[in-house]
């Protein structure tokens, strides 16, 4: 098991108070995670020693600045087992990678009455790209359902494989709402065996399970930084070298050429074709020590963790009634992140009444509208866990809702 | 929302909606507020008319936009009203400009 009086001291945020003097869990890790002192003293480090721009200058400072950059790309290549260190580029988050690939390889490889596939539980960043590309380009956007515990039918897909249209099928690893853990090697060993790509959305799954890209078999993976320990503004697409040597680059600028005349211009290599201007550096650096951070724990023990507190937490809720969980209920299936809804209090009510006592939850539609029109409910509350959460948190928390209940009279 | 406006007055007005606590307590406030009232005070309104009546000063800026949603729609719909039945550009466009600096 890990020590969690270890990891919490090292989250300086994890002390302070909220509402003057109520002791603060944070409970909307899937929207974003805390920060260790590592990753912020990394930051800070960068700022106050070596800063300065990267890959151009030849002096001290520069060289120091680009080493330490360039080490965060080996660290996540070997994070997340990809082959070659040059396949992962940084982007601003899992946005901007969807964005990216919509943009050039969607751009260049799907054409009129071709079909992009998504699915119902898709955050918005996996919906509005694809419609913006096969609307643009007269071609059709489909989607797989989910079923009422909350897993992907995996016939439909099929379905739309036997046209022979689907370009692309794009899918999160793991749902921000349902918690739901995709069967992804069964879709993308589908997908294979009928040649068409496949986007993976990280942006869940990596911060909480070990992802293993080559054994994964995708064609692009993206996630963010900020779900994982590590800064805001910061995210990496991952895509096989083969497919990034011929996309168009999304951003022209500087660092992304090698060679620029009046009226043509040659690419830089990989990845710096894609990273053109000033990257964000001092957060780059940042989120090199959120790795070492994960790694030195271990991925294993954080899922391991996560089950543990996800399935007291789970236990424990649906013993409170009225409450209405969504999502499978086996903690195996699911990550460590739990939607409901508690009778018919709005769920930006209940977030309200509960913050009162230093919990923080999150409310709303969780960029999901699809999957909210699907589960028929307009919002949903959200608890969401890390690995410095406690099952007394999570008492707590059990505590709040039951005081909801009475200020609620149900 | 809806407004039946006679001889320049409010004669009726309901609404239907699903939301948290403050939404459709200010939407209800909202509805007995511009009940009677003349067109020109309705079209008058502000933020702080409807923060006032609510009672509710230190909202942050998450849930104002719960205690502002009811006047932002009455402003879209007078919008509406001004622009497609009375013809009112000008008018119309100040108040679509008020209900787009709603938060
Ligand atoms: C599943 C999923 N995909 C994509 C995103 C978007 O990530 P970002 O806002 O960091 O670009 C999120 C985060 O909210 C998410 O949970």
């Amino acid at each position: 098991m890990i020590n969690i009086e270890n990891i919490r001291n090292d989250f300086p945020i994890l002390k302070r108070k909220v509402h003057k003097d109520k002791t603060l869990v944070y409970f909307d890790n899937a929207a974003t995670t805390q920060k260790p002192i590592q990753v912020i003293d990394a930051i800070s480090n960068y700022y106050l020693t070596y800063n300065s721009n990267i890959h151009r200058a030849v002096h001290e400072l520069a060289e120091e600045a680009t080493a330490a950059y360039e080490s965060t790309r080996d660290k996540v290549a070997k994070f997340i087992n990809a082959k070659n260190r040059e396949e992962i580029v940084f982007v601003r988050g899992t946005t901007e990678a969807i964005n990216l690939v919509a943009y050039t390889w969607g751009r260049q490889n799907v054409d009129k009455d071709d079909i992009v596939v998504t699915t119902e539980y898709e955050h918005h960043s996996n919906i509005v790209p694809w419609q913006l590309l096969t609307q643009e380009k007269g071609a059709k956007l489909e989607y797989i359902g989910v079923d009422d515990n909350g897993e992907l039918l995996l016939d439909q897909l099929d379905k739309y494989l036997e046209t022979g249209r689907v370009k692309l099928v794009t899918f999160s690893q793991m749902s921000n709402v349902l918690g739901t853990i995709t069967n992804s090697e069964e879709i993308i060993r589908r997908c294979k065996k009928k040649g068409v790509r496949v986007l993976v959305d990280g942006a869940q799954s990596v911060p909480h399970l070990k992802v293993d890209l080559q054994k994964l078999d995708c064609d692009f993976f993206a996630f963010s930084a900020h779900k994982m320990l590590g800064p805001t503004g910061v995210g990496v697409l991952w895509a096989r070298k083969e497919l990034l040597e011929n996309m168009i680059p999304f951003n022209g600028g500087g660092d992304m050429i090698r060679e620029v005349h009046k009226y043509e211009t040659s690419w830089n290599d990989l990845p710096y074709k894609f990273e053109a201007g000033t990257p964000n550096i001092a957060d780059v650096i940042g989120f090199g020590a959120a790795i070492d951070y994960l790694e030195k724990i271990g991925m294993d023990k954080v899922r391991e963790h996560e089950v543990d507190i996800t399935k007291y937490a789970l236990d424990k809720l649906s013993q409170v009634k009225g409450i209405k969980i969504y999502g499978p209920m086996d903690a195996q299936k699911r990550g460590a992140v739990i939607s409901f809804n508690l009778g018919d209090i709005h769920p930006h009510d209940l977030a309200t009444i509960i913050d009162e006592e230093g919990i923080a939850i999150r409310s709303g539609h969780h960029c999901a509208q699809v999957l909210m029109e699907r589960l028929d409910v307009s919002a949903t509350s959200r608890a969401s866990f890390y690995i410095y959460n406690t099952k007394d948190e999570v008492d707590a928390f059990i505590k709040s809702l039951y005081r909801a209940k009475e200020l609620f009279r149900i | 929302m809806h407004l039946n406006i006679k001889d320049n007055k409010v004669v009726d007005v309901k609404f239907t909606g699903k939301g948290c606590a403050i939404s459709q307590a200010s939407a209800s406030m909202l509805t007995e507020l511009i009940m009677g009232k003349d067109f020109e005070a309705v079209k008058k309104l502000s933020k702080e008319d409807i923060l006032d009546n609510l009672g509710l000063h230190d909202l942050g800026p998450a849930r104002i936009k719960c205690a502002l949603l009811s006047l932002k729609v009455l402003k879209s719909g007078l919008y509406s009203y001004l622009s497609e039945k009375l013809k009112d550009t000008a008018s119309a466009d100040k108040i679509k400009e008020e209900a787009s600096g709603l938060y």
